[in-house]
């Protein structure tokens, strides 16, 4: 085990022999550190972290700090992060909240780069990318393989489908639906990611279908009930597109368009005192 | 004061008995700090400041008035991540209030008033002498103050990646209107912090 001798390392932590920690580092006394993990320096990991194998996480990342979250009340929630992700300069990653479920849960494989921040409850896949300084928002989910741009703010509770490709600077206010490209303040859907579905080993005809499926939902007028039926005459050759409309069926589920905005606690009854404000505005 | 052994303390600075100060921290001398204040791992305040009671200073927060300056921050402040507040050498003081909470990466400018109650989403900034008046809120990746000070009224709202074209009278919302590509700013009834 290589832990630099300035290395502040708290009684109870569990580091695997084959894990580095770097000079300046302060890991708390509920952390686990997997084998091959390498900490740079001056990185802080607190509270009850599970850190996986082979992660590499640069100078300065703050992770497992408490949710930004008004409920939160110093409970014991955790953070756990996988195995071969990259995490870059200055990251935060908070953990999570007793009414989102208490855990932040980060996938392997995924490139964080630098200032990211992710906020209490999130869940992040695998095989994602999140550009410098993207900004996620509490109860955020990331499906596998999708691509978040630099400065992306993303509401609380939105989900980004899987292999969908968000531009920079945008704004998400509602759940992505898979393979789809997203750009702009208004986060309006503006096309399929078709590079990110060929890198990937898309065929050919699914990606037309996607780009099919787009046109009827975004571009041909039809309200959106009609649009999916349009798109479940296609959905028996296409597994595809029978996820878009699955994952559109699931948003209309939750409030403004986001599935998970049913985690959200129910209204309280006419006598209770009103709810405690909206805290995630991170 | 619990100081951590790695945390660097000035004998000059003044801190109260229950103060909490972890590792690798940085207190210069001139430094008030009120009881029931918590500083996490990295976190530096140098300069004259005067900390009150019960803030709560996240890993990498800096409060710096290194040359000249002077900074005065109140009660119960969270300050997140890599937030930081900075001291004008040559202007009026850089004064926060009480119970706002800077989420990561907040900085707050030279001479900037902040009043009590507010919340400052992540990266949001505010300029050189910038007020902000109580219970505002401002949302992730918000600019003010860029080009000279301006100020965000009582209780209003600046939604996140809005830019700020002039300054923001009381009980407003600033959003972006889709149609047009610009900010728009409508009145605000409430629901806010």
């Amino acid at each position: 085990m290589a832990i630099h001798p300035s290395a502040v390392v708290e009684a109870g932590a569990r580091i695997h022999a084959s894990a580095e920690i770097g000079p300046f580092c302060v890991i708390g006394p509920k952390v686990t550190i997997g084998p091959g993990t390498k900490l740079m320096q001056g990185v802080t990991v607190t509270g009850r972290t599970a850190i996986g194998a082979r992660n590499l996480i640069h100078p300065l990342c703050v992770i497992g700090g408490d949710p930004q979250d008004l409920s939160f009340k110093g409970e014991d929630t955790t953070t756990s992060i996988g195995d071969e992700n990259v995490i870059r300069e200055s990251v935060t990653i908070n953990k999570g909240t007793i009414k989102g479920g208490g855990q932040t849960v980060i996938g392997n494989r995924n490139l964080i780069m630098a200032i990211v921040h992710i906020a209490h409850d999130c869940m992040i896949e695998d095989n994602t990318i999140l550009a410098n300084a993207a900004l996620l928002a509490g109860h955020v989910r990331v499906e596998a393989f999708a691509i978040i741009s630099g400065w992306v703010v993303v509401h609380h509770f939105a989900t980004i489908g899987q292999y969908s490709f968000i531009g920079g600077a945008s704004r998400v206010g509602k759940d992505v639906p898979p393979y789809m490209l997203l750009q702009g303040m208004g986060g309006e859907i503006r096309g399929i990611n078709s590079v990110g579905l060929q890198r990937r080993g898309f065929k050919p005809e699914a990606i037309n279908a996607l780009r099919e499926a787009y046109r009827i939902l975004y571009r041909s007028g039809l309200p959106k009930p009609e649009a999916l039926s349009e798109l479940e005459k296609m959905d028996g050759q296409y597994p595809e597109i029978k996820t878009v409309v699955e994952f559109l069926r699931a948003a209309d589920t939750g409030h403004m368009g986001r599935r998970r905005d049913v985690r959200r606690k129910p209204p309280a009854a006419a006598s209770a005192p009103p709810p405690e404000p909206d805290e995630d505005i991170e | 004061m619990k100081a951590h052994a790695s945390a660097v303390v000035d004998p000059g600075a003044s801190v109260a008995e229950d103060v909490e100060i972890g590792p690798f921290c940085i207190v210069g001398a001139g430094v008030r700090i009120g009881s029931g204040c918590r500083l996490a791992a990295h976190v530096m305040i140098q300069g004259s400041v005067v900390v009150g009671r019960n803030n709560v200073f996240h890993p990498q927060s800096k409060i710096g008035a290194y040359e000249g300056g002077r900074i005065e921050i109140g009660d119960a402040n969270v300050f997140r991540e890599y937030s930081h507040v900075d001291a004008s050498k040559t202007g009026r003081e850089t004064r926060v209030g009480s119970r706002n909470r800077f989420g990561v990466c907040v900085a707050v400018g030279p001479g900037c008033v902040v009043g009590n109650d507010i919340h400052l989403g992540g990266y949001a900034m505010l300029g050189d002498g910038c007020v902000v008046e109580d219970e505002a809120r401002i949302e992730a990746q918000v600019v003010i103050g860029n080009e000279g000070p301006q100020r965000v009224g009582r209780g209003s709202r600046v939604r996140s990646m809005v830019p700020l074209t002039e300054d923001v009278p009381p009980s407003r919302i600033m959003d972006w209107d889709p149609a047009t590509g610009l900010p728009v700013m409508q009145e605000f009834e409430g629901g806010g912090a």
